[in-house]
């Protein structure tokens, strides 16, 4: 069920959240997806989708001061649980069985 | 490094929800220096203020759907029905408030759909006929003033012949016949329409019973026919359909009836035929148009303009009309235009609706914000149980409905008042309205008006409904069951609100009270105006003979004679007259005059020829209206017969052809007869009370006697008395003369201002609805503060505070709020104000008088309003007030 809730954006956003590793907050994903998608990405839709993603039970988050050298302030941390990645895995797994013998197919259109 | 601007900072963390602000402030200051770096200052700045409304919008958008899948999600239907219940179970026991709150919604809502049914009736529905759209009035330009000329009967015939542009071209003359009573019936008057035969197929109307006009019938040695209004065939036939096919004597003349006309039928007569009142008969206009002089304007015309012909093609066949006659008949600079019917039937009266209409949406508003703080004071009561539930489990949809539950009781059971009260208010309104309204009969409750009173009351519902129930929502359950105590106050944010809304109470009743003040300044001007004439004392009354028994000039006169000395003879009498055109009533003939030894003449036809009103009256009657003689003399019974033609000028004329020389004695040409001016009178108002700049000549009866003449009786105190004894001299003369259209002059005076009397009583009323509204709702809020804070200003009595300064410190909130919202409706009413100066002449909407008055008067208000629960709060007990901790 939780995989149907997943939209495109979220998906982008739960991606970035793992590639983040220990240093996923709101502010560094928005810059990593902006880095990687080459599009600006209004922080509002990051944070309402980082809600979600928890509600789902697909990351979890934790509240940490920020290290001095980064202003000591507080900051919300993500991760992806056990069942996000679960989900992620799920994903990659149904896209590439759809991309399977299509390369050649995007070269030229009919 | 320069930070973000700190007002969107603010913005954004006021609706993030508590804990979570410093985390997302930091990240999105983290993204501001990234850009700061990367795209410099101004794009960095720009970008802040727009995510910080964007984030603003996107979370007011999930709370509002979650809140929504809450709401509908839970219980459902059952949950819903289950609050509602237990809602009217709260309310039930809170019986002042409940009471108090229902009849001003239902008051609220009733006057909302009463003014609305007259805007719906007049402005918005159809008036009956077949595609109203495609008709429109055609009218003669002239060049002194009058816009709305009569048309000529060539005019008519040129128009006809623009078949490709019109369908139809119909002319109507308007004017009353007496109803005579050969049947044994007193006689009576009826107001008649005499159109050409297309009239009824024009409009799209079929007869109820029998048929309309036949082709043909319309022409100079045609049958006498006519069709009756359904009124008149209830009224006078006893709607017996064996009328048809009979013969009915009309001013003496049999007449057969041929139908009757459907119940929604009134043709709707354009102003310059005299009162829109419906007319009661109809019959073909008898009249060879070709044949007609082009210089007597005589009919109003209406059209029907051919499907898929542009306003442009319709102005270039006017234009081209009036152009032929121009050439054909030489009558320099006839100029002629077209103008829809709908428009010009209520242009007169459109401003003044939408005037009272946008008043009744103001006190809608101020009725919705006062139900708000309300129920936001009871919410606050409510606070601990909602708390314990909110800890129990209850979900935010559940809270949400039990907070709705009560604003949904008292706006169903209010709309449901407001609709009984909306049958009472259109019969006030039908009432009040004046008769020249018009479609005033179409004024009523009818789906239209139901179905707006229901969208008002759901946005009642909306509005003071969800606004307390956010706020309550907004408060964090620890919070609540942290501060619900006797000092609660339900939390900061609500209180803001509740300020936030008597502010802005306040303000729109300043704006309301501002127009009632400024109609009321502008009406009292009217009523101050002097209309040239004294109607104090005097009786009017129409006589109109039936010109087949007064076939004879001498027959009329020597009634006129017999009829004035009896009336004179009546004791207590002290003048008494006749004319053919009664002061307001504007039923005044034109005619051009010269004045051959005028030294202002200046060779210029059109300007050395004036237009004047022709007004012909008998002798006695300057006295009996009172009429006031500047130079010369009135009329007297012997200038009739000493072979001399009198005439009398007034003041507009005397200054333009005679300046600085005395006008009587000198002569006045009109239709090849010359008349002795003898006097000179001050204007008596024709067409309205405030202003006339149409002259006016005066001349005797007899110079061509009319058979319908109305009369003017001067009797000192009590002239209505009177009517018996000049029904018995009309009878003793000829019983079979009618006696109608008794009134006194000064009613006639008052009628004239009925529509912006009509408007001033409601504007007046809605003010001080929204005044009393304003000062209970901002009471409320002063007295809940003072209930909130007993427990601290026991203290500071304990310790010795002054009571003074414990009153100025509550004055002083309701006084702060009062004037922030003062502040604003000044605002507000200097930005609206001008929109009223359409609705009555002579308002002036820069009038510092009334802005200043009404500022005063509601800050008055609103100090008493805080005055009481400043006075309340002195009486704490501090003992008492620390030991109910």
């Amino acid at each position: 069920m939780a995989k149907d809730l997943l939209g495109e954006f979220e998906h982008q956003v739960l991606l970035a959240v793992l590639r983040l590793g220990e240093g996923a907050y709101s502010a560094s994903i928005v810059l990593e997806l902006e880095a990687r998608t080459g599009r600006e990405v209004a922080p509002a839709a990051v944070y309402i989708a980082l809600r979600r993603l928890e509600k789902n039970g697909l990351t979890r988050s934790v509240m940490r001061n920020a290290s001095v050298e980064e202003g000591g302030r507080e900051r919300r941390y993500f991760r992806v649980t056990p069942p996000g990645r679960a989900l992620l895995r799920e994903s990659k797994r149904r896209l590439v069985s759809l991309w399977e013998g299509l390369d050649g197919a995007l070269e030229e259109g009919p | 490094m320069t930070s973000p601007p700190a007002w969107a900072r603010r913005l954004l963390a006021a609706v993030l929800p508590a804990g979570e602000e410093e985390a997302v402030l930091t990240d999105l200051e983290e993204l501001h220096a990234h850009r700061l770096r990367r795209d410099g200052e101004g794009a960095a700045r720009r970008w802040y203020v727009r995510h910080c409304f964007v984030f603003v919008v996107r979370l007011w958008m999930e709370w509002a759907v979650d809140l929504g899948r809450d709401f509908i999600g839970g219980d459902g239907m059952g949950g819903l029905v289950r609050e509602f219940l237990s809602g009217a179970r709260r309310m039930a026991r809170a019986p002042v408030f409940t009471a108090v709150s229902v009849v001003t919604v239902g008051v609220g809502i009733g006057a909302f759909a009463s003014i609305f049914s007259m805007v719906d009736a007049v402005l918005l529905e159809d008036p009956g006929y077949d595609e109203p759209e495609e008709l429109v009035w055609v009218w003669r330009q002239y060049w002194f003033g009058l816009d709305r000329g009569w048309l000529g009967g060539p005019d008519v015939v040129g128009l006809r012949a623009h078949d490709d542009v019109f369908e139809d071209v119909v002319a109507f003359r308007s004017g009353s016949l007496n109803l005579t009573g050969r049947d044994g019936r007193a006689p009576r008057s009826v107001q008649t329409l005499l159109a050409s035969a297309g009239f009824f197929d024009l409009l799209g109307v079929e007869p109820i019973l029998g048929r309309g006009f036949r082709s043909g019938e319309d022409s100079p040695d045609g049958p006498q026919v006519a069709v009756l209004s359904h009124d008149l065939w209830q009224s006078h036939f006893a709607a017996d359909p064996s009328v048809l096919g009979r013969d009915v004597y009309l001013d003496g003349s049999p007449v057969r009836v041929v139908g009757v006309a459907p119940p929604d039928f009134h043709f709707l007569k354009h102003a310059s035929l005299g009162d829109p009142v419906p007319a009661e008969l109809y019959m073909p206009l008898q009249m060879d148009l070709a044949a007609i002089d082009p210089g007597n304007g005589m009919f109003a015309g209406l059209a029907r303009v051919k499907d898929g012909v542009s306003g442009g093609q319709v102005e270039a066949a006017v234009n081209a009309v009036a152009q032929d006659l121009d050439d054909l008949w030489d009558n320099p600079g006839l100029k002629m235009w077209s103008v829809p019917l709908k428009d010009d039937l209520v242009a007169p009266v459109r401003p003044a609706l939408l005037a009272l209409l946008a008043s009744a949406s103001f006190l809608l508003l101020i009725l919705a914000a006062n139900l708000a703080t309300l129920l936001l004071g009871r919410a606050t009561l409510r606070d601990r149980e909602l708390a314990v539930r909110a800890a129990l489990g209850a979900g935010r949809g559940r809270l949400l409905q039990s907070v709705l539950s009560e604003s949904a009781v008292l706006t169903v059971a209010g709309a449901a008042l407001g609709l009984g009260l909306t049958f009472v208010g259109v019969d006030l309104v039908r009432r009040l309205a004046p008769p020249d309204l018009p479609r005033l009969w179409a004024v009523g409750v009818d789906a239209s008006v139901v179905a707006a009173a229901l969208l008002v009351t759901v946005v009642m519902i909306g509005f003071a409904g969800l606004l307390p129930a956010v706020a309550s929502l907004r408060t964090g359950v620890a919070a609540r069951l942290r501060d619900s105590g006797a000092r609660s106050g339900g939390g900061i944010h609500r209180a803001r609100t509740r300020s936030a809304l008597v502010v802005a109470q306040v303000a729109l009743s300043l704006m309301l009270l501002v127009g009632a003040g400024l109609m009321a300044r502008a009406f009292l001007g009217l009523t101050r105006a002097d209309p040239g004439f004294d109607g104090a004392g005097t009786l009017a009354f129409d006589v109109p003979l039936d010109p087949t028994d007064y076939g004879d000039d001498d027959l009329i006169l020597d009634f006129e004679g017999r009829f004035r000395r009896a009336l004179a003879a009546m004791p207590g009498v002290e003048a008494v007259g006749a004319t053919d055109a009664l002061p307001l009533l504007g039923a005044a003939n034109q005619r051009g005059v010269i004045f051959p030894t005028s030294p202002a003449n200046t060779g210029d036809e059109d300007a050395d020829q004036p237009l004047v009103d022709w007004i012909q009256v008998g002798p006695g009657y300057a006295e009996a209206v009172g009429l006031r003689v500047l130079r010369g003399r009135a009329f007297r019974d012997a200038d009739r017969g000493d072979g001399e033609d009198v005439a009398l000028i007034d003041d507009l004329l005397a200054e333009r052809f005679f300046p600085g020389v005395d006008p009587v004695g000198a002569t006045l040409q009109s239709g090849g007869r010359s008349m002795r001016i003898v006097g000179v009178v001050d204007q008596a108002r024709l067409y309205n009370v405030h202003s006339d700049d149409r002259p006016q000549v005066y001349t005797p009866l007899e110079i061509s006697p009319r058979t319908r003449l109305s009369w003017v009786l001067r009797a000192g105190g009590d002239a209505a008395g009177l009517t018996a004894d000049v029904r018995a001299a009309l009878e003793a003369i000829d019983p079979q003369v009618p006696l109608t259209a008794v009134r006194p002059v000064d009613e006639i005076v008052r009628s004239a201002l009925g529509r912006e009397r009509l408007s001033l009583t409601l504007l007046v009323v809605f003010a001080l609805g929204a005044l009393m509204l304003a000062a209970l709702g901002l009471y409320g809020v002063v007295a809940n503060t003072v209930a909130r804070r007993t427990h601290e200003m026991g203290v500071r009595m304990a310790l010795g505070a002054d009571r003074n300064r414990v009153v100025n410190m509550v004055l002083g909130q309701g006084v702060r709020l009062s004037v922030l919202g003062l502040a604003l409706g000044l605002l507000g009413a200097v930005i609206l104000a001008p929109a009223l100066e359409g609705v009555t002449v002579g308002l002036r909407a820069a009038d510092p008088l009334v802005y200043g008055a009404v500022a005063l008067c509601l800050l008055g208000v609103a100090v008493a309003a805080s005055w009481v629960p400043a006075r309340r709060a002195t009486r704490i007990d501090p003992a008492e007030a620390l030991r109910a901790e």
